[in-house]
């Protein structure tokens, strides 16, 4: 310790507020400067020298002093009672432990507030699969295809989920319509569809197919579909053999595959139901349908020699989709 | 006289007060009432100035009651209000009559004087009276300091003029 900081404690050591680390500093600093010997020593002699005694109240200045308090208190209106006890409360509502509580209570309720909302409850989510004909039920066996090579089966599957309103990741153009192909146009070939006009509903998927753009794709598909019910497998399936080769791994890909899997199974033509069945086997959406599909197919009796090439079907074909 | 010791329980009845006590205000009178009329007395040199005084430090303390926190001492904050009520206009006239040990500290300036009585008579620690005039421990210090050195010199040259300084000793204003 110097000289200088000496004399900034030299009043705790007079006055004996001095930490235990400072007064030892202290006391040794005085041991060996005599200039701070000397000033210590002069302050404590000014201490020494300034010891006044207290002054003693008068008995009687307590009682006034309560008697005014007691006065004063009696006189008050509601008014400044009431603003006493507020200025009370607004004294601990001030202090940091109550707004830290608040906020802790604040932290709490938010969270009560979102355990409460249970997804589902009010906007639900609808999922709907592309493509996909209402009407599963009918299965036609007396389509007769021609006769061609299985496809090889993709290594890969990716699901074929659309969320209304939410672009799909795997084929985002084909659930958004964009420049090039017109809404209105697409809504008319769905609403031919519907009313079961499949030639109508076939020539316009087909022009907006022809037309490219982003949904090119998904108009084929449609035009392989409305063909399909229409007029059948024969007439169908090389469409939907296409849409495949051309993207397998699409979502248009997936479903012609499942729709030219089964018109191969009803024709009788295993191997190459198989080959689309197998490729499906690894999609977890078709996954369980394809595999009771391909135990399905094992069951059917083998094609005569020469069906395929007996293509025409008189009477509209109906596929099991998925 | 040890309000820094008490502050615990000082406090304690404080709160009772500002809950509606009247014995706890009673209690803190009893407790600070000696503290506060030195003060006083050595302020305003004694005698009935001095209670007055008193009183009204007492009446501005129940006044603003509802204002005290617990997180500071309570003898601080009564302390900030004793050097911070004004003197009665009678209190001039009643240095004249002051004692011999009033006459000494009256010599002070005022900002030493403050200081000197806050640590001498209420007994608080430099940081506490910080606190009370709003400066810094240092300031604080350095007025002690100074306090000290001038009544040693005031007293030093009384004794030699042959004056008793024992009598500045002997001050009791009304007791």
């Amino acid at each position: 310790m110097d000289c200088e900081q000496f004399d900034r404690v030299a009043l705790d050591l007079l006055y004996e507020e001095a930490e235990d680390y400072a007064r030892g500093g202290a006391v040794q600093h005085l041991g060996h400067c005599s200039r701070c010997n000397g000033v210590y020593v002069r302050l404590k002699a000014a201490q020494a020298l300034s010891q006044f005694p207290l002054a003693v109240p008068p008995n009687e200045l307590s009682d006034q002093i309560l008697m005014r308090e007691h006065t004063a208190r009696a006189g008050q209106g509601i008014g400044a009672r009431m603003g006493r006890w507020v200025s009370i409360a607004a004294g601990y509502a001030m202090r940091p432990q109550v707004s830290m509580g608040a906020l802790f209570l604040l932290m709490i309720g938010a969270s009560l507030l979102f355990l409460q909302a249970h997804p589902g409850d009010r906007d639900s989510v609808y999922v709907t699969e592309k493509g996909v004909p209402g009407n599963e039920s009918d299965v036609a066996t007396s389509t007769r295809l021609s006769h061609g090579t299985p496809p090889p089966a993709p290594e890969n599957a990716h699901g074929a989920l659309e969320v209304r309103g939410t672009p799909s990741r795997a084929e985002p153009a084909a659930a958004a319509p964009t420049a090039g192909v017109s809404d209105a146009t697409f809504s008319d070939g769905e609403h031919a569809f519907n009313q079961n006009h499949f030639r109508e509903a076939t020539e316009l998927f087909d022009k907006l197919a022809s037309a490219g753009g982003p949904r090119a794709s998904e108009a084929s598909l449609r035009a392989a579909q409305s063909d399909l019910r229409g007029r059948g497998c024969a007439a169908a399936v090389e469409r939907f053999d296409r849409i495949y080769a051309e993207a397998p791994l699409s979502v248009s890909g997936r479903i012609a595959a499942w729709e030219a899997g089964n018109c191969y199974s009803q024709a009788g033509h295993k191997d190459r139901a198989r080959g689309y069945f197998q490729s499906l086997a690894k999609d977890p959406l078709y996954s369980d349908r394809a595999q009771r599909s391909l135990v399905a197919l094992e069951q059917l009796p083998n094609a005569p020699q020469g069906a395929a090439d007996d293509a025409s079907s008189p009477e509209p074909a109906a596929t099991q989709t998925p | 006289m040890n309000a820094s010791n008490n502050h615990a329980s000082d406090n304690a009845l404080m709160v009772r007060y500002q809950r509606g006590d009247l014995g706890a205000y009673g209690e803190l009178v009893q407790r600070h009432l000696q503290g506060v009329f030195t003060i006083a007395s050595y302020t305003v040199g004694g005698g009935a100035a001095a209670e007055e005084l008193t009183l009204r430090v007492f009446a501005e303390f129940a006044r603003r009651s509802g204002e005290f926190r617990d997180q500071i001492p309570f003898s601080t904050w009564l302390y900030r209000l004793a050097v911070s009520v004004p003197a009665p206009p009678n209190a001039q006239q009643q240095e004249a009559e002051a004692t011999e040990s009033v006459a000494v500290i009256s010599t002070l300036p005022h900002e030493q004087r403050t200081v000197f009585l806050l640590k001498q008579v209420a007994n608080l620690e430099f940081a506490q009276i910080a606190t009370v005039i709003g400066t810094d421990v240092q300031d604080v210090k350095e007025r002690m300091r100074k306090a000290l050195l001038a009544l040693q010199k005031t007293l030093q040259e009384r004794r030699a003029l042959g004056e008793n300084p024992k009598r500045a000793g002997q001050h009791h204003p009304r007791g």
